[in-house]
């Protein structure tokens, strides 16, 4: 039975992958540590972004209905997420520690002096807010007009039930009616992803990309080294040699993918983050991955086949991945770009791949909802290898 | 030119007939019109200075490079017709080393024996004679990183046999390395041509060519300047090449004496001059006499093929 050269060629390139530290490391370390770093770092950004309320405490030193009254005003605000603290002594602290934005203070006395009378009331402050440090001009001027017109809407009502009136949510219910919102660009505002949701698949994608390097590397240092002239006289063909250099990069691709869903699973939770939920079909994790390779190694092996030396590689690789990824939604999230460059993020292959994964996460979509993406995907990897395999023949 | 032997031979195993190769943008062809027959069994210098084409007709030879004129044929299969065929009668031991420096020499044997396509019962075989021709069981798990230059080169030379190939191409198998190595080299390709093995061998070191090769082409810019059996070269261009070696190293002024004579300077003790009739061994013995040198060791009359190399390559220049 006679060898497969395919097979000693695929052989012969994971013995060289085990070999290189430094490519592995580049190839696994370098992304893990971009999603734990991003993920954690921008956790609170994408956190205000996907409708967290702002935090606020709330000492009530009186303890009677009024200021409970108030307390649930405010908590009906879905901006603000209120919590309940004893001492006035604790709240700054607390603010200082950096998970608040404001503390109210309500004195003993509120419950008679939020119906005195005005005259009386604007002799000195019936509330007191104090800000943290970190938090903005523009938060707390809105947080001050929505803590007047909650206090101004409470006198409001104490005064109706003077007058007999006693319920107002028939007023209530119309004037939630009477605001619409719309939103003036495309995305995810009903999902918006969180900082673990959005760099797990950026960081992912970016890490698939970036085999480029280490594959061309090899490619190059093994011609350069006269290995693929002495392969020419054996008869092993372009085909074996590409097959031999593509399947071991495909299993690094995949277990990559992995490795980097696995992270961010269970490990950015560890350090403090929040964990990703694996959502959408299985299936279409597959075949996105599967496609995402394609596309990371077209573009791997065609910079191969072009670049003379490792130098231009190296550059021609890095810089490559490094512009997809900042057109593309890798380093800054599609959702916050401009109209022009969403439009430009769409010919980013990476684009594609992270707008796939989000589809699945976000959305909990399955393969067709993501047929767009694999179809653009493994077109793109596709036209690279046979582009690749047209500029290599000659050279056989 | 000066050619020694019948290019239209019926027996030839290798025919290079009318070869012609030019690099795109090159202001001149690698390859000019090459023509030579080998016979089976034969082991045939390729010879010529860097540049010469040496590199360009390996690549033709072993299928690497596509013919573009001229015909080459290789145990009757044509490279025009059958390049795949073409490959599968040798194997290469190049100049630059070619193999994994990451792997172990292990490693390499059995990555190259499935790029052959060896048939899985006798690779094994294969690779053991190979391993035993080039002694290198000691070391063969080991790095090939770790090895040292002359373990390297047996290593190309045990690569290139695992295919058992029926033409051996040897570019410059023992350059760069210490003499026991070159040695072991040596001997085995003595041995390979003692098993019918026909072999094209390209090396500068000329007592190597000598001791190895039936036969013999001088090539420069890309033609065949004289070809033969080496006896036949040398003696058409040898001449009676006078050798001295002296017992110390050169002085200028001896330098300078021997110089008008085409003195040709081995090493600073030793000399050659190509075509020495009598008239110039008497002034060569004379120019030594007035330096002050003294002679070790004076040979004339048995003409060596470094003289013919260097008498071929001086009318090439002339040419020129």
């Amino acid at each position: 039975m006679t060898r497969s050269a395919t097979l000693a060629a695929i052989v012969k390139e994971l013995r060289l992958i085990g070999r290189d530290p430094h490519g592995l490391a580049l190839l696994f370390v370098l992304p893990l540590v971009f999603i734990l770093i991003m993920s954690l770092a921008m956790r609170d950004l994408y956190a205000d972004r996907a409708g967290a309320g702002v935090g606020v405490l709330v000492i009530d030193q009186s303890g009677g209905a009024q200021a409970e009254a108030l307390y649930q005003r405010l908590a009906a605000n879905q901006g603000f997420a209120l919590t309940r603290l004893a001492e006035a002594a604790d709240a700054r602290a607390a603010l200082r520690a950096g998970d608040y934005a404001f503390a109210v203070e309500l004195p003993a006395d509120f419950e008679t002096r939020i119906g005195e009378a005005a005259s009386l009331a604007s002799q000195s402050a019936l509330v007191r807010v104090t800000v943290a440090a970190d938090t903005s001009r523009q938060l707390e001027l809105i947080f001050n007009a929505a803590l007047r017109e909650a206090l101004q809407r409470q006198r409001a009502e104490i005064m109706l039930a003077r007058m007999g009136v006693t319920s107002l949510a028939a007023e209530d219910e119309a004037s939630s009616r009477r605001v619409e919102t719309v939103y003036a660009y495309e995305g995810a505002r009903a999902a918006a992803p969180s900082a673990v949701q959005q760099n797990v698949p950026a960081w992912l994608v970016f890490a698939l990309f970036f085999v480029a390097v280490p594959f061309s590397n090899a490619f190059i240092k093994e011609r350069q080294d006269g290995a693929l002239a002495r392969l020419r006289s054996t008869n092993m063909g372009a085909g074996a040699q590409f097959a031999g250099k593509l399947a071991p990069y495909f299993a690094i691709n995949q277990i990559q993918v992995l490795l980097m869903l696995l992270a961010g699973a269970f490990l950015v939770p560890l350090l403090g983050g929040e964990a990703l939920a694996l959502n959408g079909a299985p299936l279409g994790f597959i075949l996105l991955s599967a496609a995402l390779s394609i596309a990371a190694l077209g573009m791997a092996m065609l910079i191969a086949v072009i670049a003379r030396t490792s130098e231009q590689a190296t550059l021609t690789a890095g810089v490559g991945n490094i512009v997809l990824a900042a057109i593309g939604g890798v380093m800054v999230p599609k959702f916050v770009m401009p109209e022009a460059m969403q439009t430009l993020a769409g010919f980013s292959p990476m684009a594609w791949g992270v707008d796939g994964i989000l589809e699945l996460l976000l959305r909990g979509g399955g393969v067709l909802d993501i047929q767009m993406e694999l179809l653009k995907l493994t077109g793109f990897g596709l036209a690279a290898l046979a582009l690749a395999w047209a500029l290599y023949r000659p050279q056989e | 030119m000066r050619s020694v032997t019948d290019p239209s031979a019926p027996e030839a195993f290798i025919r290079v007939a009318g070869v012609r190769h030019a690099y795109r943008g090159a202001a001149a062809p690698a390859l000019d019109g090459v023509s030579f027959d080998i016979a089976q069994g034969a082991c045939f210098g390729l010879l010529g200075p860097n540049g010469a084409g040496k590199s360009t007709l390996f690549a033709l030879l072993t299928g690497v490079r596509k013919l573009q004129s001229g015909e080459i044929s290789v145990g009757g299969v044509s490279a025009r017709a059958d390049l795949p065929g073409l490959r599968a009668q040798g194997a290469i031991a190049p100049q630059d080393l070619a193999f994994y420096p990451d792997l172990t020499g292990r490693e390499n044997l059995d990555f190259f024996a499935g790029a052959y396509r060896l048939d899985r019962a006798a690779w094994r075989q294969a690779m053991a004679r190979a391993v035993e021709t080039c002694q290198l069981s000691e070391v063969l798990d080991r790095r090939v990183e770790t090895y040292s230059g002359g373990l390297k080169r047996r290593l190309n030379l045990a690569i290139a046999l695992l295919n058992e190939p029926r033409v051996l191409y040897l570019d410059e198998p023992t350059v760069g390395i210490d003499a026991r190595s070159r040695r072991l080299i040596v001997d085995a390709i003595a041995a390979l041509k003692a098993q019918g093995v026909t072999i094209i061998y390209t090396s500068h070191y000329m007592e190597e060519v000598e001791a190895l090769c039936d036969g013999a082409a001088i090539i420069d810019r890309g033609r065949v300047m004289a070809q033969g059996s080496i006896t036949d070269i040398v003696r058409a261009h040898g001449g009676g090449a006078l050798e001295l070696s002296f017992t110390a190293p050169a002085s200028d002024g001896l330098r300078a004496g021997l110089a008008p004579l085409g003195a040709v300077w081995r090493d600073g003790q030793a000399a050659a001059i190509p075509g020495a009739g009598s008239a110039t061994i008497a002034r060569a013995v004379e120019a030594v006499t007035q330096s002050g040198a003294e002679i070790a060791h004076m040979n004339f009359g048995q003409a060596r093929l470094e003289a013919a190399y260097l008498s071929v390559l001086g009318q090439s220049g002339d040419e020129a």
